[in-house]
């Protein structure tokens, strides 16, 4: 598990055994969603801890940033793109240990909460 | 701070009808067709109505939207990707079959997802009836 959490991507079904382990206390990470709320209303992946969207990321891409330095985080949104790019932004801001879900939620087959 | 649209405004149910009129359009000009997928067609229908009236032009929701610092006031999004695109026109239709939204693909393709969505369904139907026989 420690090996997934020191990727830079993650694929949808490593992600699926990072939350299940993750349930039983076998690993510590935050899961961010960056998609509108509105994409989230019609489905998420169960065991998002936030919601962020994009579109106001200059409201909370600071905030966050300080709020989370010493956690491993992993950003997800549709198809991977979104994340990928918020992602990106952290690390050269100085995050160390930011993880991208490749693939977003259209390639991911657990647990879909609405 | 970037306004939240209120999905079920007049506004932007009149901004669907347009988004999805001209994803018909789009269909129709490129020769392709919708995913078979129709939630994940929604979702894209309803981010590009999103960035149409937020930004005033239909930029691919799969990709974030950032102010053009060369043209204030003016937006931009990662490889300037607005619907259609230049890299789902030139190079993941005709390489991949599907856009990267995956809301438009090829004829060939979506039968394909139809296919396989069969072939697991079918293969979900057997695997319940061979766990019955086993109780």
């Amino acid at each position: 598990m420690h090996t997934l959490l020191a990727t830079d991507n993650i694929n949808s079904e490593n992600l699926e055994m990072l939350l299940l382990a993750r349930e039983k206390g076998e690993a510590e990470f935050i899961l961010v969603d960056v998609r509108e709320n509105s994409e989230y209303a019609m489905g998420h992946l169960k065991g998002i801890d936030m919601l962020k969207p994009t579109s106001t990321f200059q409201s909370w891409a600071e905030n966050l940033l300080d709020e989370l330095k010493d956690k491993t985080v992993i950003f997800t949104c549709r198809t991977g793109s979104r994340s990928g790019q918020v992602q990106n932004i952290f690390r050269s801001n100085g995050h160390k240990r930011v993880i991208n879900h490749s693939g977003g939620i259209v390639s991911y087959r657990g647990e879909i909460e609405k | 701070m970037m306004q939240q649209l209120d999905i079920n405004s007049d506004e932007f149910k009149a901004e669907l009808i347009k988004t999805t009129k001209f994803t018909d359009k789009v269909c129709e000009s490129q020769g392709w067709v919708y995913s078979s997928n129709e939630d994940v067609n929604e979702g894209v229908t309803l981010g590009l109505a999103r960035h149409r009236l937020l930004f005033g032009k239909r930029f691919c929701p799969c990709f974030m939207v950032e102010p053009d610092e060369s043209k204030p006031g003016k937006f931009k999004s990662s490889d300037d990707r607005i619907c259609p695109c230049k890299p789902a026109i030139e190079k993941e239709l005709p390489e991949k079959g599907i856009c990267h939204c995956q809301i438009f693909c090829t004829a060939e393709h979506r039968e394909e997802q139809i296919r396989e969505k069969e072939a697991k369904a079918l293969a979900k139907e057997e695997l319940k009836i061979v766990e019955a026989e086993e109780i």
